[in-house]
């Protein structure tokens, strides 16, 4: 799966729980958009579709947006 | 020792006296030292001029989560004197509100360790013998303060006693604020039980592993909060049994439990037991409750139902709504004739009150929440009256109303608050950027409202929708908003 088909996607999954729709550098902790438990949510649908844990201490880092996120994604989930 | 709720003393002094009664982030206090404590603060405050007795003015109480916050509230019960607990989450102008509302004499502030006045117009209240009073978000913008008397903390104090079973000198983790009802769980239980209660402030919350730490070397015991703030503990991998060998008992309350939360945590703690309980503040914290057994956890209804009446308490459903009676029901709210003639019932002799949380009950006694008649909700566990944001927006500049609506998922599962002004001057329709004079409006309503009840996001809308009886139409500013902000149309 390329970078952009996964920034799609995952703007998709973060639109389902915040009921916004958001860019690839929308931010999503420093906005709060994302909240702490909207953000369990997040990490519980990425392990799911992508099966891929986000390591809690680095929940900050990678939930920073939509482009961080997929990056993420891209280099630890299942392709 | 223990704390008896009866007496509102200490008693069996001479049993574990060296045990740790009180833990925070400073270090632990034994039973022996916080029976010193106790009556170090009574005569100081008797130095401040607290007068205690049937004709005591109340206390309000500042701080967090500190020893020194529940060793006041230990020291108003034994003096008599009804304390007023105020978490510093609160702006200071709202501490300061509530002060005057209850015409507090002194406010102690538990972080400074000081007394301070607290209001123009000190006064003993009309309820006699009150052990607190509690404020919970009010429609009208003011918050409104929730009497309760001594004989309720006693019965719930009886209740955690006799019928949970949560067995000897157990240590509670209690992260919930003293302005929160539900916290009385935690310290009312570690102390009828002459166990620890283990106070957890935001600091060592925030830092994942420390708090797992923090509750290991404290052999926590008994967890009780909201569903939310344990479903933020799933993020760690470390919160399991193995890390918490000691946690026996969760309990929960203010929010609805589902299936799902449950077995998540008995992936982790294979043993633990969960019990699910209801009670507004109005009826001293809990009214009803339910251990989930494996005939419940089988069934798995979602969500699990709240639970049986207590023993003191009467629970029926009128007209679809949980109405409450017994001796745990409030007094009444604080000057409000209007709310207590609506919301408050005699029946069998004892005090009623209608909740507004809609139920069912069926042929077991066994009672499922099934949602709000007005417009209060409950996010991450706080209890919120959208009415009392919408007066605080219309506070703001160039406003002519304000309305907040709760964001939903199409599960019910409130995603954060949207605020809308509309603004004094004509504009377009539908949803529109907020008016550049208003952009410091997060801190302009952060000097009234506590942070759990600002908007995560202020949108102007020129000409709210209204419902037959001409109030903004929260359902209707909700759908405007999901149109604006959705890439696909939300399904009608």
């Amino acid at each position: 799966m390329d970078i952009k088909t996964i920034e799609t996607k995952v703007a998709d999954i973060i639109e389902g729980i915040i009921l916004t729709k958001v860019d690839p550098d929308t931010l999503l902790i420093d906005s709060g958009l994302v909240d702490s438990l909207a953000a369990v949510d997040l990490a519980l649908a990425v392990e799911r579709e992508f099966g891929c844990k986000i390591p809690p201490t680095e929940i900050d880092v990678h939930l920073e947006s939509v482009h961080t996120l997929a990056a993420f994604i891209a280099e630890n989930g299942r392709a | 020792m223990r704390f008896d709720f009866s007496t509102y003393d200490f008693t069996d002094l001479t049993t574990n006296a060296d045990a740790v009664a009180v833990v925070d982030a400073q270090g632990a206090m034994t039973w022996s030292e916080l029976k010193a404590a106790t009556n170090a603060w009574i005569l100081a405050a008797g130095q401040a001029g607290l007068v205690g007795g049937h004709d005591a003015a109340p206390l309000a109480i500042s701080g967090h989560k500190e020893a020194a916050f529940l060793v006041a509230i230990l020291g108003c019960l034994r003096l008599g004197v009804p304390f007023v607990p105020v978490d510093v989450i609160n702006p200071p102008e709202r501490i300061a509100r509530i002060g005057q509302l209850v015409n507090a004499g002194l406010r102690y502030d538990a972080q400074a360790d000081t007394f301070l006045p607290a209001s123009d117009a000190p006064a003993p209240l009309a309820e006699k013998d009150l052990a607190y009073i509690m404020f919970t978000s009010g429609s009208t913008g003011d918050p409104k303060g929730v009497q309760i008397g001594r004989e309720s903390v006693t019965l719930f104090a009886g209740w955690i006693q006799d019928c949970l079973n949560l067995g000897t000198a157990p240590a509670f983790m209690d992260q919930m604020l003293f302005s929160f009802d539900f916290s009385l769980f935690n310290w009312v239980g570690a102390l009828a039980l002459g166990g620890a209660c283990v106070l957890c402030p935001r600091e060592v919350i925030a830092e994942r592993d420390a708090f797992i730490k923090y509750l290991a070397d404290t052999r926590i015991n008994v967890w009780a909060s909201t569903p939310s703030f344990v479903r933020q503990q799933l993020f760690n991998p470390d919160f399991n049994h193995v890390h918490l060998p000691d946690l026996r008992v969760f309990v929960f309350g203010a929010e609805s439990l589902t299936p799902p939360m449950a077995e998540e945590l008995w992936q982790r703690f294979p043993d633990v037991r969960i019990i699910n309980s209801y009670g507004p503040t109005e009826a001293t914290c809990s009214t009803t409750w339910v251990e989930i057994d494996a005939a419940l956890r089988a069934a798995a209804p979602n969500p699990f139902p709240i639970g049986r009446a207590k023993p003191y308490a009467d629970v029926f459903i009128e007209n679809g709504e949980i109405s409450i009676a017994g001796d745990h029901v409030m007094r009444g709210y604080l000057n409000r004739p209007d709310l207590n003639a609506t919301r408050m019932f005699t029946r069998n002799g004892k005090r009623g009150y209608r909740s507004g949380d809609l139920g069912e009950i069926d042929d077991q006694g066994l009672v499922t929440f099934r949602g709000r008649i007005d417009d209060q909700i409950k996010l991450h566990g706080y209890r919120i009256e959208l009415a009392e944001i919408d007066a605080a927006i219309a506070t703001l500049p160039g406003v002519r109303a304000g309305a907040t609506v709760a964001l939903r998922r199409p599960d019910g599962a409130i995603v954060r608050l949207i605020g809308f002004v509309e603004p004094a001057v004509a504009g377009p329709d539908g949803v529109q950027p907020l008016p550049p004079d208003l952009h410091e409006w997060k801190a302009v309503l952060g000097r009234r409202l506590p942070p759990y009840m600002i908007p995560s996001e202020l949108v102007a809308c020129h000409r709210f929708p209204t419902t037959s009886t001409d109030k903004a139409d929260r359902k209707q500013l909700a759908r405007l908003y999901l149109d604006a902000r959705l890439s696909k149309k939300p399904e009608p």
